[in-house]
């Protein structure tokens, strides 16, 4: 046994949780922690940006299940974090940030040192639970306590702050005794209180129009199976959160597209609502009528792994606290137990036939040949060309409405996008695909994403390209801030400020990358463009020219919702506007 | 002509029924509607307005002013209804952002989103004047 310094020990509590991969951007303040894992199981992936590192750590998570881990020096390092660090803790995704900080005794409070910042505060409303961590031996004990919290009840990012002279302080090594995960943290989930399992599923068989609704911890505690099975067996609609989509395919017969007419219906008409892994947040707009059912005509049962979830935006009859999996579990027994399986009802296809009905719009769109090309058309060609299990990662503000029409989702874990999420932060994108193709490199990922996002992360192409990730990122191009731009010729009568780029070749700066990229102007070159980038075995860029005057249809109903409360432009400016006049 | 008039409800038949898009569009459909027009007396607008229609395989068979049983009841604001005749505001955006109350079945009501867009259009066509402040808003028509 020997000295060993505080970045050893890091490394080694990290090892022994099992992590794979500390994404980042190194500091010198870093440097023990960045020589120890020089020799380790665990490599550190280099991005050109904290914000963008932390977003593949939050990718990472959320397709493996396991903690995303990231890393940033001190101040501007920690700084240029925060956005990557922001979407996970929106939708409760575990991450352990960890930052350098500047040595102790010129720290907390700081007199004037070079990058300093109080990184405790700074990360204390996005994440769950900071520490400072002020010596040596200590490390072990509260890097395992930030994983433990990161991982148990409701998830989320958890963040460790450790003045540089900790990392660089020698210890003698046979005191440090580390732990396997069972030894520190839960490693099964609660299966739900029987007495509350049996009422719900008595709840259940004597609904009338039962709906189940699963959000994205549906997806994290891998429940699809039972999900699918239970409500296979009693003939239930099944909608999702958006961070749900995937739970059942969206090909399903019970399956309702979110925000389709034939998802809203059903759940402002179901008179049980079985909620499992979901907030009801804005996008299921908080569980409120008329999107769903008045209080007094329809009940709810909530499973959750975290009681602090339980009737967060609407009260509930019920409340269960576990694991949606092993609660699922439990109840498909009792109601096999219980009951017959049921045949297929009518009032379901009749749902499924309003969501055809929302749909078909965009499908008649989507087979548009005419140049520039159609954003409903690119999007249908990338969706058709990839494979059932292909990860689809979507970036954007236009361009994630677009993919939310057509771009189908059919497994859990192949569906990504923070700005579909309650963070809605764009510039996910690369890093997003980056994350999930580590996780799954034997399947496809591909990207669609609008130009405005996509500049967020471009120079991650060259992280893609040094990692050897064949990831196809489909560019929506407009040369602008699209959705804003949209607002402004809707309600502003096209008066632009902010929103216009000059062109940008995204194809061009592949190519200096290192990357395949190709521009794309004729929607008849889109399949076999998107072959070629797939042929490349290398990060290909598709730069795809759309037409910039088109707005997604249901534009105006979004931004009624979004702005609820915020007094509309007055009367007086409005003018018919294309949008306006189309039916 | 007067908007929620006698006479506009009369006319409001008669374009619905010479719109053959619109038959086309709702051929099959059978139902009934009531419409609740609150009053704004901070706008000038003193009196709710009621009045309610049938709908027989796509061609609009009865219009009355006042209260009938019907398979929904769709109510709200004066201004509101302004804002939807003059094509402000969508029918599906007044109902998610809940300036609409609706009563009946709601994913039907959805299902009709698109030929009720088409509908407020053609209402377009009648000159209207609207009650109170919302007089400045009224429609010359074709």
């Amino acid at each position: 046994m020997g000295r060993i310094t505080g970045g050893e020990i890091l490394k080694r509590v990290l090892e022994k949780e099992g992590v794979r991969y500390v994404f980042g951007v190194p500091g010198d303040q870093l440097y023990p922690f960045l020589n120890a894992l020089h020799e380790s199981s665990i490599e550190f992936i280099t991005f050109h940006d904290e914000a963008s590192a932390a977003h593949a750590a939050d990718a990472w998570a959320r397709e493996t299940g396991e903690i995303g881990v990231v890393t940033g020096t001190v101040g501007p390092g920690a700084a240029n974090l925060v956005g990557g660090v922001y979407p996970a803790f929106t939708e409760n995704i575990p991450m352990l940030v960890i930052t350098a900080q500047n040595q102790t005794f010129r720290s907390y409070p700081d007199h004037g040192s070079m990058q300093a910042l109080d990184q405790y505060a700074l990360f204390k409303p996005i994440t769950k639970w900071n520490a400072v961590i002020n010596s040596w031996d200590r490390i072990v004990e509260l890097t395992e306590r930030a994983i433990r919290t990161a991982l148990s009840e409701k998830p989320a990012p958890v963040h460790i702050d450790i003045p540089s002279d900790i990392l660089h302080q020698t210890g003698e090594e046979s005191h440090i005794i580390l732990h396997d995960r069972e030894n520190y943290r839960e490693i099964k989930k609660s299966s739900g209180n029987d007495e509350l399992i049996e009422k719900a599923v008595n709840m259940l068989l004597n609904a009338e129009k039962p709906l189940i609704h699963a959000g994205g911890g549906v997806i994290r505690s891998k429940a699809s199976k039972e999900l699918i099975e239970l409500a296979e067996y009693l003939q239930v609609p099944v909608t999702t959160s958006i961070s749900g989509r995937g739970s059942i395919p969206e090909d399903h017969p019970l399956c309702l597209i979110p925000q389709s007419y034939g998802a809203i219906g059903a759940q402002a008409e179901a008179d049980l609502v079985l909620l499992i892994g979901s907030k009801l947040g804005d996008l299921d707009f908080f569980g409120r009528p008329p999107m769903w059912g008045d209080v007094e005509n329809q009940k709810f049962i909530q499973i959750d792994i975290s009681g602090e979830q339980i009737a967060l935006n609407r009260p509930v009859d019920l409340a269960i606290v576990g694991d949606a999996k092993e609660v699922l579990k439990k109840i498909l027994f009792l109601i096999k137990k219980k009951s017959k399986k049921r045949e297929a009802l009518k009032k379901n296809e009749e749902y499924k036939n309003y969501e055809k009905q929302w749909s078909s719009e965009f499908e008649e769109l989507s087979e548009s040949e005419k140049i520039p090309i159609h954003p409903l058309k690119a999007i249908k060609e990338i969706r058709k060309f990839y494979p059932r299990n292909a990860v689809s990662v979507v970036d954007g503000g236009n361009t994630t409405v677009w993919a939310h029409y057509i771009n189908r989702v059919y497994e859990p874990g192949t569906f990504l996008s923070s700005s579909a999420g309650d963070s809605g932060h764009i510039g996910t994108g690369v890093p997003y695909a980056i994350g999930a193709k580590l996780a799954f490199p034997e399947k496809d990922v591909y990207c669609i994403t609008g130009d405005g996002a996509f500049g967020y992360g471009v120079l991650e192409l060259e992280t893609a390209k040094r990692l050897g990730l064949q990831i196809t990122f489909m560019v929506l191009d407009d040369n602008s801030w699209g959705m804003i731009k949209s607002g402004q010729t809707l309600y502003y009568e096209k008066k632009y400020v902010g929103v216009d780029f000059s062109e940008i070749r995204y194809d061009e700066i592949a190519r200096a990358m290192g990357c395949y990229g190709e521009i794309v102007e004729n929607p008849k070159d889109l399949r076999d463009a998107l072959k070629r980038a797939k042929e490349s075995g290398l990060p290909a860029v598709l730069d795809v020219k759309i037409d910039r005057e088109q707005i997604p249809p249901d534009f105006q109903t979004l931004a009624t919702i979004w702005l609820e409360g915020c007094e509309p432009p007055p009367k007086e400016e409005l003018k018919e506007t294309n949008a306006m006049k189309k039916i | 002509m007067e908007f929620g008039s006698e006479e506009y409800l009369k006319k409001v038949k008669e374009v619905t029924n010479n719109d053959t898009k619109y038959i086309d569009m709702i051929k099959n459909e059978n139902t009934s509607y009531t419409f609740i027009i609150d009053p704004e007396p901070e706008n000038g607008v003193e009196k709710k307005i009621v009045l309610g229609y049938t709908i027989k395989n796509g061609i609009m068979d009865e219009i009355w002013l006042g209260e009938k049983n019907t398979d929904f009841v769709i109510s709200g604001k004066y201004g509101v209804w302004v804002d939807l005749i003059i094509g402000k505001q969508s029918v599906t955006s007044a109902f998610l952002s809940r300036k609409l109350r609706i009563s009946g079945e709601f994913s039907k009501i959805l299902k009709l989103a698109s030929p009720t867009e088409y509908w407020l259009k053609i209402l377009r066509k009648i000159p209207t004047e609207f009650h109170g402040n919302y007089s400045k808003y009224n429609i010359r028509g074709e």
